[in-house]
C-alpha cells in the first residue's frame, strides 16, 4: 500500500464521516487539517468513528488489519490523531510493519 | 436476513452460557458463541468459534468475520468468566490472580471494545455483562472474583457513558447463584448462608435472567444504561 493509496484512503474516511454525521468542512483538506481538537471539524465521537472506519477500510480493502489506537499510539510525544497528516504518517508506518 | 437479531455470546460451551445460546438461537437470533473449546451445540442459527477471550488477534479476527458476513452486531452478552481463585487472598497466586481478572475484566473489556466498533455502525447495540451478586456480598475467600467483577461493573458504567451517542446501552445483570460447574467447588453449607442474605434465599435461575435480559435488549430500553441489576433480591 502506497503513500498515495493511503492518503486516499484517509481523505475519502474523512469526507465520509463528515457527510454521515452531517458535519460542515468546506476547506481543502490539506495534511493540516486537524482531526483533534478545537480546530477540528470532529467532536470526539467523530473521531472515533473515523478511526474505527479507518481500520475497518484498511482490513476491507487492503487486508491490512493495524489498530490505530495502540500503546504506541498513546504514548507517542506527538499524538498520530492530531491531524490528517500525523494520522497517514502513522498508518504508512504500521502498514510498513504489517507488511 | 431472517433473523431478530445477531448476538454474542461467550462461555458458550457449558453453564449459564449454553442455556443463553440455546435459548436465543431457537428464538429467532443469529447466536455467535465462543469458548476455549469446542461446542456440542448444533442449531441451525448457532455458530461456534473456538478462543480464549483474552487473545486479542483471535478475537479481533472473529469480530472481524462478523462484520463481513453480518454487518451487524446487535447483542454482545460477557458471559464467560472463571474463579479459580476461591481461598483467602493470602493464599491465591499471582497467576491465578492475574488468570481471574484477564478472563472475567479484560475479556469483556476487549470483547466489548470490538463489538462497539461494529455496533455503533448500525447505531444501536446491547452490550450486557455478567456481574455477580459476589459484589454485593462482599464474602471471604471470594476477594479476588469480588474485585474481578467490581471492576466489570465499573467498567460498563464508564462505557455506557462513553458510547450512548452511538445508540449502544450497556448494563450488568448480576444474578444470585445459578446452579452451574462454578459452584462445584463452594462448600454447599457456605453457599446457603451466603443466599440467606437475599430476599430470594435460593439459587436463581436461568429463565429469571433471560427475562431480565429481553428487557434490556429491548429497543425501546434505550435509556436504560449504566446500571447494574441483582436478581435474586441482592
Amino acid at each position: 500500500m502506497t503513500r498515495e493509496e493511503i492518503n486516499q484512503v484517509v481523505a475519502e474516511t474523512f469526507k465520509q464521516v463528515i457527510t454521515d454525521n452531517e458535519k460542515s468542512f468546506d476547506g481543502e483538506l490539506t495534511p493540516d487539517v486537524a482531526i483533534m481538537g478545537l480546530d477540528s471539524p470532529f467532536d470526539s465521537v467523530d473521531l472515533v468513528t473515523f478511526i474505527v472506519a479507518l481500520e475497518q477500510t484498511l482490513e476491507d480493502d487492503w487486508n491490512v488489519s493495524v489498530i490505530l489506537a495502540d500503546d504506541r499510539a498513546m504514548s507517542q510525544s506527538v499524538s498520530p490523531f492530531k491531524t490528517v497528516g500525523s494520522i497517514s504518517d502513522y498508518i504508512e508506518m504500521l502498514v510498513k510493519e504489517n507488511k | 436476513m431472517n433473523t431478530k437479531g445477531v448476538m454474542l455470546i461467550t462461555g458458550t460451551r457449558k453453564g449459564i452460557g449454553y442455556e443463553l445460546a440455546t435459548h436465543y438461537a431457537g428464538n429467532g437470533y443469529t447466536v455467535i458463541g465462543c469458548s476455549r473449546g469446542e461446542s456440542s451445540l448444533t442449531m441451525e442459527n448457532y455458530f461456534h468459534y473456538v478462543l480464549d477471550i483474552t487473545d486479542e488477534k483471535s478475537v479481533r479476527s472473529m469480530f472481524g468475520d462478523i462484520r463481513k458476513k453480518y454487518g451487524r452486531l446487535d447483542v454482545l452478552i460477557n458471559n464467560a468468566a472463571i474463579n479459580q481463585t476461591l481461598s483467602p487472598a493470602i493464599l491465591v497466586s499471582l497467576s491465578a490472580a492475574e488468570n481471574t481478572m484477564r478472563t472475567n475484566f479484560l475479556g469483556s473489556f476487549l470483547m466489548a471494545r470490538e463489538g462497539v466498533k461494529i455496533m455503533m455502525k448500525n447505531s444501536f447495540g446491547r452490550i450486557i455483562n455478567m456481574g455477580s451478586m459476589a459484589v454485593k456480598h462482599e464474602e471471604k475467600g471470594e476477594a479476588i472474583y469480588t474485585a474481578s467483577k467490581a471492576a466489570v461493573i465499573a467498567f460498563t458504567k464508564v462505557l455506557a457513558k462513553e458510547v450512548y451517542d452511538y445508540g449502544i446501552t450497556c448494563n450488568v445483570v448480576s444474578p444470585s447463584a445459578i446452579q452451574t460447574d462454578m459452584l462445584e467447588p463452594i462448600d454447599k453449607e457456605a453457599l446457603q448462608q451466603v443466599l440467606k442474605r437475599n430476599a430470594i434465599p435460593e439459587l436463581g435461575t436461568a429463565a429469571e435472567l433471560i427475562h431480565t435480559l429481553n428487557w434490556l435488549i429491548d429497543k425501546d430500553s434505550n435509556k436504560i444504561t449504566g446500571q447494574n441489576i441483582y436478581l435474586g433480591g441482592v
